[in-house]
């Protein structure tokens, strides 16, 4: 009869903390776990019937029959208190100082489910989830090949999250691995519950507003970047992982475009990148035009601007931001109610408000359709950590035109675009390949191009092989009787 | 640093809210005097939520400089004047008679100003002319700036904005000429062109002459051309594609005018090949005439709005302005016509 060691003191505040003493006549052997994460049918079935079966055996012995795959024997008290702090359980024996260490962890999650951020019509409709080994039991399976390489380190004082870079040995520039790598292993935040929290702290600029890695939350996405050359992060306990390196462009690219037909997904790519700047300037522009340049506005058009506008007492800055502040609300509301009251309040704040507001002449109705129309606009962005950036970036916009007119807009531009010159991701320029200008990978940004165009990675990734296949010995179609 | 700067910088640019200010879109200049001018505007009065009913209210003051009229209308107004949407300009005809020089040089300083204004002269005072309710939809400016539009520009009538104008002022060897605009019967209407010396207006063409003076301007794809028969009968003929070429030779000019019709009219006219050949070769010679008559009407008056002199210039080494202009009414200018009809309708 042996009391319990002073070492599990610790453990014993926490209620799901279970010790229970098994004796086999003259053995006796204490077991230790915390049932909140292990798993009791692998515990009753296998490890204690597998114990009382086997009377008798000696401690290592025992050690060696036991048929659990993952089980160490160890008398470091440290190991033994990380092991049972996920799942493990502990047997030990009165005549041994070493304790056996069995892996009975249980994982509780949910299945696999459909992309909800980056939704598509075409294409897989798996998204990852919040386990990491699902999440890289789905990248696996599409890549089954040996060079596909995961490393795992474990990040955080307090959530000690594991957190795995992907990448292809043979594609992959060194570089953005050990970059990779590096960056997490120096993170000291204690708490990693997400990826985006790693993203903020490992990107270049930390204090910028447009993101430097690109996240994800498709598997064929993650796979597609991979093979061109990407660094992929996961963490556990986050349904998203990021790709890195990234250009700008990357944020406006859907990975649907790949699976419609290259005119049609060009076209939709163009689109939506006309989208992003019309959601920037229209309203800036409506600012601009209306306070300063009057002149300019076509005769024709003239009365219906004039008419909407000439029983509203503000100014027309006072009067987008108004309106602007108003989608922001909306978009905020909609986000964080739940989406059957989200409905409804979009229908309260978009129809009743709108026209109400323009009835009451706290609002032109032309704005009205430029703000609706941009940001709607604003959500076409594929990424969704990109659309926070662009719905951000109007309000600069709005108040350079209201200092300076187009004058004003143009300044704001040159000091963005400034800004973007200065970004890399891990390294690479950010506004790559169009500046710095490089021909050839200009090959797939505003133009999805057809799969026999896309032989080679772009060289901006400076990868091991640039190479995907050889376009001169592929020769598809080939008739029958050749 | 830069936030105090931006702060502090944003008094230097005038802020003109849409809204708050009164625009113009047409004005009207009239000869009072030697030195006194009489400057009409008509602002739009806008309503809220109606952009189609837009009213005018006239504002009318005379004095020395346009500017200081200007100034003094600002007087009587609820909202600071702002002339950045003029497009139109018209010229009562006695104001072009005695030059235009002072207001161009209002408009072609100030970059306020579009290049794209329209000019015109009216027969009789500017200042009737706008007060008359000859549109009943829409705004008078826009009124007259569509009516120039479609009639000069797009139209079969020729006609020049303010650069052309001022080109053609500037330029040498060559006259500038304007729409002229009549009120009569309700209606406002283009009745024909005002040709210019320098900045001065000498000649009238009526309508049917500007018509063949655009024929010879620029190449054309539209307009009617009547053409009388030696029965007395008139048969109307659509220009579907003319092109002019002008040629210089031992310092004669030719211009060579072919054009490609379609019968539109011929009631009681045969179409059969044999009288269409008829056809073509009267309608050819009823064009040489006239053509050649529009051009010695130009060498009478020593004007020229066709810019042979501009063109002669561009053919001839060490050209000069007033060796040609003494030759040019004496000059041989001969027209030459080809007419092509293409198609007779699709009746017999």
């Amino acid at each position: 009869m042996f009391t319990i060691p002073k070492m599990w003191e610790e453990f014993r505040e926490s209620s799901d903390f279970v010790y229970l003493r098994q004796s086999n006549k003259n053995e006796q052997y204490l077991i230790c776990f915390l049932k909140s994460i292990t798993d009791t049918n692998t515990l009753n079935e296998q490890i204690l019937e597998f114990i009382s079966a086997n009377n008798g055996l000696h401690f290592n012995e025992l050690f060696e029959e036991l048929p659990i795959a993952e089980k160490e024997l160890s008398s470091d008290w440290d190991a033994i208190r990380n092991k049972l702090l996920v799942g493990y359980v502990a047997v030990q024996h009165a005549a041994s100082a070493q304790t056996i260490l069995l892996n009975a962890s249980i994982s509780k999650g949910r299945t696999v489910s459909k992309p909800e951020i980056e939704f598509n019509v075409e294409g897989s409709k798996e998204a990852l989830v919040e386990s990491l080994d699902v999440n890289l039991n789905l990248i696996r399976k599409r890549l089954p090949v040996a060079s596909l390489r995961i490393k795992e380190l474990q990040v955080g004082d307090l959530s000690k999250s594991r957190v795995v870079i992907c990448y292809m040995e043979d594609i992959t520039n060194e570089q953005y691995v050990q970059t990779c790598l590096q960056r997490i292993g120096d993170i000291q935040f204690d708490t990693i519950s997400d990826i985006t929290i790693i993203q903020q702290i490992i990107e270049d600029n930390s204090n910028s507003i447009f993101p430097q890695m690109l996240g994800t939350e498709r598997t064929d996405r993650i796979v597609w970047g991979l093979t061109l050359g990407q660094v992929c992060i996961l963490v556990d306990g986050s349904p998203n992982a990021i790709l890195g390196p990234v250009t700008l462009e990357h944020f406006f690219t859907s990975y649907e475009d790949y699976f419609l037909p290259w005119i049609i997904g060009s076209i939709i790519r163009m689109i939506r990148i006309t989208s992003v700047l019309f959601s920037i300037l229209a309203s800036a522009v409506y600012v601009a035009v209306l306070t300063y340049h009057g002149h300019g506005i076509s005769n024709s058009f003239l009365p219906t601007i004039i008419a909407s506008r000439i029983n509203v007492p503000f100014p027309p800055v006072v009067e987008v931001l108004i309106m602007e502040l108003a989608i922001e609300l909306l978009r905020e509301a909609g986000a964080r109610l739940p989406s059957k009251i989200g409905q409804t309040i979009g229908i309260v704040g978009g129809i009743v408000l709108g026209t109400a507001a323009v009835q009451a002449a706290l609002t032109s109705n032309f704005l009205l359709i430029i703000v609706a129309l941009s940001a709607m606009a604003s959500f076409t962005t594929p990424v969704f950590r990109m659309s926070n950036t662009i719905r951000i970036l109007r309000f600069p916009f709005i108040l350079f035109a209201q200092m300076w007119g187009l004058l004003g807009i143009f300044l704001c531009s040159v000091i963005v675009v400034t800004h973007l010159l200065r970004l890399t991701s891990l390294g690479m320029p950010y506004l790559v390949p169009f500046y710095p200008l490089r021909l050839k990978g200009l090959t797939d940004t505003v133009i999805r191009p057809p799969y026999s165009k896309l032989h080679h990675r772009p060289g901006f990734y400076r990868t091991k092989n640039p190479v995907r296949y050889d376009n001169r010995k592929s020769n598809l179609k080939k008739d029958i009787d050749e | 640093m830069v936030l105090m700067i931006c702060v502090l910088l944003t008094a230097c640019v005038k802020q003109q809210i849409l809204e708050r200010i009164n625009l113009f879109i047409v004005a009207g200049f009239d000869e009072i005097s030697r030195d006194q001018l009489e400057v009409t505007l008509a602002v739009p009065q806008f309503q809220a939520g109606k952009p189609e009913t837009v009213t005018d209210q006239m504002y009318s003051r005379t004095g020395h400089t346009s500017t200081g009229i200007r100034d003094t209308i600002a007087t009587q107004m609820d909202k600071p004047l702002q002339p950045g949407k003029l497009s139109v300009v018209i010229f009562g005809s006695a104001k072009a008679a005695s030059g235009l020089k002072k207001e161009l040089d209002i408009l072609l300083r100030n970059a306020y100003f579009s290049r794209k204004i329209y000019l015109a002269v009216v027969e009789g005072k500017a200042k009737e002319l706008l007060s008359e309710d000859f549109s009943k939809k829409d705004e008078k400016g826009m009124f007259l700036y569509q009516l120039l539009d479609s009639n000069t520009r797009k139209g079969a009538l020729p006609g020049q904005n303010l650069h052309e104008f001022e080109y053609a002022l500037v330029g040498k060897g060559m006259d500038s000429f304007l729409p002229i605009l009549q009120f009569h019967n309700d209606r406002i209407a283009v009745t024909g062109t005002a040709l210019f010396h320098k900045d001065k207006y000498v000649a009238a063409l009526d309508l049917n002459q500007s018509r063949l003076m655009k024929l010879l301007l620029q190449d054309m794809n539209q307009g009617f051309y009547e053409v009388k028969l030696d029965n007395g009968l008139f048969l109307a003929v659509e220009n579907v594609g003319s092109s002019v070429k002008y040629h210089l030779k031992n310092k004669a000019i030719t211009i060579n005018l072919s054009m490609k019709g379609k019968i539109r009219e011929a009631e009681g006219y045969p179409t059969s090949d044999e009288h269409l050949r008829s056809l073509t070769k009267r309608f050819k010679q009823q064009l040489i005439q006239e053509e050649t008559e529009l051009i010695k009407t130009f060498q009478k008056n020593a004007i020229d709005p066709l810019g042979l002199g501009d063109f002669a210039r561009s053919r001839t080494r060490h050209w000069n302005e007033e060796d040609w202009m003494r030759q040019y009414p004496m000059m041989n200018v001969d027209v030459d016509v080809q007419v092509n009809i293409m198609e007779s309708g699709i009746r017999q």
